[in-house]
């Protein structure tokens, strides 16, 4: 009872001290608030239209840096893989071109516990000029045994996205009779023969592996260096008399 | 009780207002600068990006064999991907390998120098931001002779 009578005064001097809003005054304040929150709206599409952009930007970048991290890590890891021809003839996976190479590494940039065949070649872009792509077959649990294998080149990179030139050599000797000669010349004072730079180096056709790789984009040169132990690699394939 | 709650006087006003545009100014400023700093980063990783391939590219310069008549090119200026690169590598040891016991006569054979220690200073810029790094880089030189 006496709750009841307390909640009725004070609904009374509520009403009492209020006489509400006049129509014009409800006019005015509706305007106003939505001047603010439109003009507040505005401002935050704006931020995160801004933000959005900015935030892309960085990530594009941060792609980029993985990418390159990436493929560096597996162009450290090329090594000489010994595989047969169509005539049972062994030699190494390795085919370079003035415009790309194809090799293989221990790892790949998809997944580091399985190696994989890439290459990296120049391709014509819109302006003229060229961009650097990295492409990618997993070898997983398929063993790469023939060089003829067809391979799912899956995985792809731009490197670069324009340059006015990318051209690729390969440093290395020019086939096993003259790397064999040299090696039984060590260390007398003549020298037989010294590698050289190709502008094609084909892993089957000299039985060798380069020693070294040059992409060189428009003066910028990126060096390969790769193990110098294909003649210790094909040795275990062939037998000497 | 009724001629107080009138409306909001003046002071009331200016201070609500003030302590308004405080926020929303740190807001601002809070925002600006997480926007700068995030572009600060953007550089900055690209040119972090350049950097293997730069150390290679001056490796091989460094590498290349030097001729007699020729000086050892030890800077360099280029531009990758947008980024101005400076590079200059000094000498601070050149070498010879150990002494080798020969055959027929039993003497130490005793070599020219021949492994040099550089210390590369490599100066990035691109667009706002400036990177410096310092690293040492060897080569050698497999013809070095006798003495």
């Amino acid at each position: 009872m006496g709750r009841h009578c307390r909640h009725a005064l004070t609904q009374r001097t509520y009403t009492d001290r209020q006489h509400g809003f006049t129509l014009v005054e409800t006019l005015i304040s509706l305007v106003l608030i939505s001047l603010v929150m439109l003009s507040a709206a505005m401002a935050y599409q704006y931020f995160t239209q801004n933000w959005q952009r900015n935030q892309s930007n960085f990530l594009d970048v941060r792609e980029n840096y993985r990418t390159w991290q990436l493929v560096h890590q597996v162009t450290d890891a090329i090594y000489p893989k010994v595989v047969f021809d169509d005539n049972q003839v062994p030699g190494f996976y390795f085919l370079g071109r003035d415009d790309g190479f194809t090799g293989v590494a221990s790892i790949s940039a998809q997944d580091p516990s399985t190696s994989a065949v890439f290459r990296i070649f120049r391709e014509p872009n819109q302006n003229n000029g060229f961009r650097l792509v990295y492409e990618e077959a997993t070898l997983g649990q398929q063993a790469l045994q023939r060089a003829g294998q067809t391979l799912p080149f899956n995985f792809r990179r731009i490197l670069i996205e324009n340059a006015a030139s990318i051209s690729f050599r390969y440093q290395g000797w020019q086939n096993i009779a003259v790397r064999s000669r040299a090696i039984a010349a060590e260390g007398f004072e003549e020298r037989i023969a010294t590698p050289e730079w190709f502008s094609d180096y084909d892993g089957m056709e000299r039985s060798l592996h380069p020693l070294a790789i040059e992409i060189n984009a428009a003066g910028v040169v990126w060096f390969i260096t790769l193990p110098d132990s294909a003649v210790a690699e094909l040795s275990r394939y062939t037998s000497d008399v | 009780m009724g001629t107080r709650a009138q409306g909001f006087s003046l002071i009331e006003v200016l201070m609500a207002m003030t302590i308004l545009f405080a926020a929303v100014t740190t807001g601002l400023v809070a925002f600006q600068n997480s926007q700068a700093s995030s572009a600060k980063a953007a550089e900055v990783t690209h040119i972090l990006t350049q950097i293997e391939t730069l150390q290679s590219s001056i490796r091989f310069q460094l590498q290349q064999p030097v001729s007699e008549t020729a000086e050892r090119v030890t800077s360099g200026q280029l531009e990758i991907n947008g980024v101005q690169v400076q590079w200059q590598a000094t000498p601070i040891n050149d070498l010879p390998p150990p002494a080798r016991v020969s055959g027929e006569a039993i003497q130490l054979v005793r070599y020219q120098p021949r492994y040099q220690l550089f210390e590369v200073a490599l100066q990035l810029r691109y667009d706002s931001s400036q990177r410096e790094f310092y690293y040492e880089e060897l080569v050698w030189d497999a013809t070095a002779a006798t003495l």
